[in-house]
């Protein structure tokens, strides 16, 4: 009897754990999806963004600009951009989720068994996670900015 | 080429090669445009002295826009060789160049191109900073030149708040900002009236004579053809003509 009992004791918490395996994995996935899809996003914008200063960006090359520093313009544009975006974001999922489980369980219940703590951890980190996103989707725009010659930047009308 | 033009390009045989500062041998360019080839220019051979005025004329699309280009390293040439002080312009590496931009060459653009989102005085400043001037001592020179442009009074206005006029002193100023020894101005006059397109000229000719500093202007503008040491043509991707304007009857109808 004891043995029995055990032994589904430990057959329930292998399929439990089982089942936050996979359903971790499938957060896993969907974040990264969402993270992709943002850096494409923000590459495409960034991109769009050097169309539209080709003659800016030029009119700084012929003055003398360096490369690195065409290049910085869009690290500096877009990590400021990330900073902003996640400090929004983060605010506002929060405020969203607390919402959603504030009607479906409480408010008492959420409010006294939040830990803010950990919240501010995932915060920080989904801040620090924005910037560096930003930083990484602005590389192919940045060098394609920096690399571009004066004569074709300006010559371009948009 | 005919015996002519090279005549006028090279007339002095005992010429110093320090007088030249910029040289274009058989400068070609094409771009290309999916499976089109479009030959900008076909084979320019020039030869720009120190201290002189030079006005290229030419109707639009005759490759007067890529010559500018070349002879201001702005872009490189498919073949030919370009020296601006002497030095081949196509050995060096694009950081070699925006140096070569930034000290030696002020541009002046037909539509100014300031940056909207500055100042006057930062339009100003930026090339300083380019160049690696402290801040202060950047803003400073900046008051110093704009003053020199009659704009001393409006150094914190941003350039859509000036007229055509005060936004190409803007630029003038700018291009002066490191004390260039070549000004490269592409239709200065084109967009200014009549009486401010004359003070952008007299602006221009004081800077040759007061200060040495080279002039190379594109221009369809007769006041400036006037005012310019000489003349180069351009058609078809090549130099047909060089003279100065004592030689030329302005009265003719190309000019009109």
């Amino acid at each position: 009897m004891v043995r029995l009992d055990r032994a589904l004791r430990e057959d329930e918490a292998e399929r439990m754990a089982e089942k936050a395996r996979q359903e971790r994995a499938r957060n896993i996935w969907i974040i990264s999806i969402a993270l992709l899809v943002t850096i494409i996003g923000i590459t495409n914008s960034l991109l769009m963004s050097v169309t539209e200063r080709f003659k800016e960006i030029g009119t700084m090359k012929c003055l003398g600009a360096l490369s690195s520093f065409i290049r910085q313009i869009f690290f500096i544009e877009s990590a400021l951009t990330g900073l902003i975006g996640s400090v929004v974001g983060g605010v506002v999922g929060f405020l969203i989720a607390a919402v959603i489980y504030a009607f479906t369980f409480g408010f008492g219940l959420v409010f006294t068994s939040m830990s803010f703590g950990a919240i501010s951890g995932y915060y920080f980190l989904s801040v620090a996670c924005g910037i560096a996103m930003s930083i990484a989707a602005a590389i192919y725009p940045a060098s394609f900015a920096s690399k571009m010659v004066p004569a074709t930047a300006l010559r371009t009308n948009i | 080429m005919n015996a002519d033009l090279v005549r006028n390009l090279f007339s002095d045989t005992g010429e110093n090669p320090e007088d030249v500062v910029i040289r274009g041998l058989d400068v070609r360019k094409t771009y290309v445009t999916g499976k089109v080839e479009t030959h900008a220019l076909r084979g320019a051979t020039l030869a720009i002295y120190r201290g002189e005025y030079l006005s290229i004329m030419g109707p639009s699309g005759s490759g007067k826009s890529t010559l500018f280009n070349m002879i201001g390293g702005l872009g490189k040439p498919t073949s030919g060789k370009v020296y601006i002080d002497q030095v081949d312009i196509a050995q060096l590496d694009p950081d070699e160049l925006a140096w070569l931009r930034c000290r030696k060459i002020g541009y002046i653009f037909q539509s100014y191109n300031l940056i909207g989102t500055m100042t006057c005085l930062e339009n100003v400043a930026l090339p300083m900073s380019f160049a690696g001037m402290d801040g202060d001592d950047a803003r400073d020179k900046a008051v110093e030149i704009l003053d020199l442009v009659g704009l001393g009074h409006r150094l914190l206005h941003k350039p859509t708040e000036l007229s055509g006029g005060q936004q190409q002193r803007v630029a003038i100023a700018r291009a002066l900002a490191n004390s260039p020894e070549i000004v490269l101005a592409d239709e200065p006059t084109a967009n200014l009236d009549q009486k401010t397109g004359e003070e952008m000229i007299e602006l221009l000719v004081r800077l040759q004579s007061e200060l040495g500093v080279t002039i190379i202007s594109a221009t369809h503008d007769l006041k400036m053809l006037r005012r310019s040491s000489r003349i180069m043509w351009i058609k078809d991707g090549q130099i047909v003509k060089v003279a100065a304007p004592s030689e030329i009857d302005f009265s003719s109808p190309e000019f009109h």
